[in-house]
């Protein structure tokens, strides 16, 4: 098996005989060393919450940002390597005023995930925009539009999932199973704070506090949570 | 239109240059300052179209501080007139610039002042005295009569006076406000200058002579 | 160019006069017949690239304009008419010459209205994107300067604008003057467009620093308004916008006409000479009644 995916885990575009492409799958292995990030759609909006792990006591944690707006009916959290999350922010925001420009309108939240994912899949394509390698990074979009609210999960591959919860990151498998077995579905805004940082802190090493959670919300519009109101959730659990 | 001249005095030389801006008829503002400081001993007045003036003076002022920033010396004078100038010949088959500047400043290795003239055609000329536009035209003729060798600094300012004095006196739409710069080896100092005092006392005169006249009678 | 042209022969006073029904059929039978191969005559001169030149000006929108902006004591008042025109057509007289940028930023419109649009609507972009970026709100300064830059690019390809940009940041109240041309320029008051000359006659003379909102929003529909009563190029309705440290508010739109009639009111009235303030008559009379009585003594 390993003398196999050694010949074929060099090149990005070709697939192994057994039909997996090893480097997009490596890439997917990245997220899974990023620290937890998790979202949970209810009818009155969509929250966001992540972990933000200083791995120095003298690194300042309030630099280390993993919630990006995109538009204003636009967030996301990001778990993985950030550098690269933020070149797709910049993309989503670039196409989100574009869209405005052209449509007069906000753009659809499933045509703003579309076009982040056709550029992770630009490592495939060919001429001076392709990248050498696929990026290491996933993406939790949270948004609001005439459909309602969405949340979608990209990964490394340019797949978009919808979801109703989801965690990625290196606690995701641990989060995941117990936002499957809390999740309902008329879960409240509030509950649904609640629920998203009890699973962070379930699946975190420290304790949590303001300064190693990070946390947003889309309900209707994007709005980041102040250390108060993150103090506040902290309170509830 | 624009007002620009300057001239070169013992240890000094002096730029001066109206304040207006102006579309068509309008005066649209009436601080505007069009002498850029390119750094501290270098000074340029520029007249032309609003939009080249700003870009060019912009993109001098930041070659000539990265010039000095990349080799660790400033450029002298009469290097920054022909850099300047050979940017102006480029723009002139190629590009936007339509600018016409007076370069001053005091080289501190001759430890003399200098005034280089430059229109947008990129002719540059070292001279003593210099103008640009109608304004500039007034001004020459007293250039030539009452411009000296070593002048002082209360000379380059009666100068400027009669300068200012004719232009406001003979040129149609002349502006009232000017800004007079001075650059020497210590750096730039600026001067606020309101012609209407100076108009003032043109005005008195002729009234004066004017009763004169009518006494005689 | 030798298709079949469009028949405007029943438009004509004897046609109409005598007008069969089947002239009008036959008429109709052409457009039906070659909508799509329907042509109009090519003009008969010599040199068509250079008749186009010259009449391209002639249908450039929106030349026609009168913007204002000024900066007093509490903010910036912006006012505009919203007459478009091409030539001496009127193609509109409910034109939006107020461009909101953003909810912090104006921008104003005068030439050509797809450029501003365009332009600004860009602009908006380029805004958004640095508030995004940065996490604050991008400054007028900057903003203008971004505008300013992108138009100096295109300098000599042809745009038509002189627009100013109004807004609040951090440093207050910022009014910049932006055009076609690359010129930007810093002010505290300035009016664009064919009707600028006149409403500068009436802002110059009636500007304070320490105006009210009121008093301010007063100067700039008046301004306007006697700007499109002697602008053949301005007029339709005169909106009035009021720039605070919480961003924009529109304060009015009033059609001119009826702001006419609310200036100078076409009541009638008893005593024209003490409605008007005029004290000619007055001071005759007086005048008389001096003259009688020293006639008396």
């Amino acid at each position: 098996m390993f003398q196999t995916r050694s010949e074929y885990d060099r090149g990005v575009n070709t697939f192994s005989p057994e039909g997996r492409l090893f480097q997009v799958e490596y890439a997917i292995e990245a997220i899974k060393l990023g620290s937890t990030a998790i979202a949970i759609k209810t009818r009155e909006g969509v929250v966001l919450a992540v972990e933000k792990r200083a791995t120095s006591p003298l690194m300042d944690a309030s630099s280390l940002e993993k919630i990006a707006e995109i538009d204003a009916h636009v967030g996301c959290a990001v778990s993985g390597l950030t550098a690269d999350a933020w070149t797709m922010v910049e993309h989503g925001r670039a196409e989100c005023q574009n869209h405005y420009f052209t449509y007069n309108e906000p753009m659809p939240v499933l045509s703003c995930t579309t076009s982040l994912c056709e550029l992770a899949m630009s490592f495939a394509g060919e001429g001076e925009k392709r990248m050498s390698r696929p990026f290491g990074v996933a993406l939790l979009v949270a948004g609001k539009d005439e459909d309602g609210y969405h949340l979608v999960h990209t990964d490394p591959s340019g797949t978009a999932v919808q979801y109703k919860a989801k965690a990625i990151g290196s606690g995701s498998e641990g989060a995941q199973t117990a936002l499957q077995e809390e999740y309902r579905d008329d879960l409240t805004l509030k509950e649904a704070e609640t629920l998203a940082l009890k699973t962070l802190k379930a699946v975190m090493e420290e304790k949590v506090n303001t300064t190693n959670v990070d946390m947003a919300r889309v309900a209707p519009a994007y709005v980041k949570y102040s250390d108060a109101a993150i103090q506040e959730i902290i309170d509830r659990l | 239109m624009d007002v620009v001249f300057g001239f070169v005095g013992y240890d000094f030389a002096v730029l001066v240059a109206d304040r207006a801006a102006t579309q068509q008829i309008i005066v649209q503002k009436l601080d505007e300052d069009k002498i850029v400081e390119l750094d501290s001993t270098k000074i340029m007045a520029l007249s032309g179209p609003k939009g080249d003036c700003v870009a060019f003076g912009e993109y001098l002022r930041a070659n000539v501080r990265l010039y000095r920033l990349k080799y660790g010396h400033e450029l002298d004078v009469s290097a920054t007139a022909h850099y300047a100038r050979n940017e102006l010949a480029e723009a002139l088959r190629s590009g936007p610039y339509q600018v016409n500047c007076l370069l001053a400043g005091f080289d501190k290795l001759k430890n003399e002042p200098e005034l280089h003239f430059m229109d947008y055609l990129a002719t540059c000329h070292r001279v003593n005295t210099g103008g640009h536009g109608y304004g500039g035209m007034f001004c020459l003729s007293l250039f030539d009569k009452h411009w000296v060798p070593n002048m002082s600094r209360a000379q380059a300012m009666d100068l400027v006076d009669l300068c200012v004095g004719e232009v406001c006196e003979r040129l149609v739409t002349a502006p009232t406000d000017y800004l007079v710069k001075i650059v020497d080896k210590n750096g730039c100092e600026t001067i606020v200058y309101d012609a209407t005092d100076r108009l003032k006392k043109r005005r008195d005169l002729m009234a004066d002579v004017a009763a004169r006249m009518a006494s005689m009678n | 160019m030798n298709g079949p042209t469009l028949d405007f022969s029943f438009l004509d006073a004897t046609a109409r006069g005598s007008m069969a029904s089947k002239h009008v059929d036959e008429s109709l039978d052409a457009i039906d017949g070659n909508m799509h191969e329907c042509n109009f005559k090519a003009p008969a001169v010599e040199d068509f690239e250079g008749f186009q030149r010259e009449v391209i000006n002639y249908v450039k929108p929106n030349h026609g304009t009168t913007t204002l902006a000024f900066i007093f004591e509490h903010g910036i008042v912006v006012a505009v008419d919203s007459r478009a025109s091409q030539g001496p057509y009127i193609s509109s007289q409910t034109v939006k010459k107020v461009i909101e940028i953003n909810p912090f930023l104006l921008g104003t419109m005068a030439g050509g209205a797809a450029d501003c649009q365009f332009w600004q609507r860009n602009l908006g972009i380029q805004c958004r994107l640095h508030e995004l970026e940065n996490g604050k709100r991008i400054t007028v300064r900057a903003a203008s300067k971004l505008l300013a830059n992108t138009l100096y690019s295109y300098k000599g390809k042809g745009l038509s604008m002189g627009t100013m940009v109004a807004g609040w940041d951090l440093n207050g109240p910022g009014l910049y003057y932006v055009d076609s041309e690359g010129t930007r320029l810093k002010g505290q008051r300035f009016s664009v467009g064919s009707g600028s000359l006149f409403a500068y006659g009436v802002l110059d003379q009636g500007y304070k620093w320490d105006l009210t909102v009121e008093e301010a929003c007063e100067l700039g529909r008046r301004a306007i308004y006697h700007a499109t009563f002697r602008d053949a190029f301005s007029g339709g309705t005169v909106s009035v916008y009021h720039v605070g440290a919480n961003g924009w508010t529109k304060v009015t739109g009033d059609d001119v006409g009826e702001l006419h009639f609310s200036y100078y009111p076409a009541t009638p009235v008893d005593d024209v000479d003490a409605h008007c303030g005029g004290e000619g008559k007055k001071e005759a009379e007086a005048r008389a009644a001096t003259e009688a009585s020293a006639m008396e003594t």
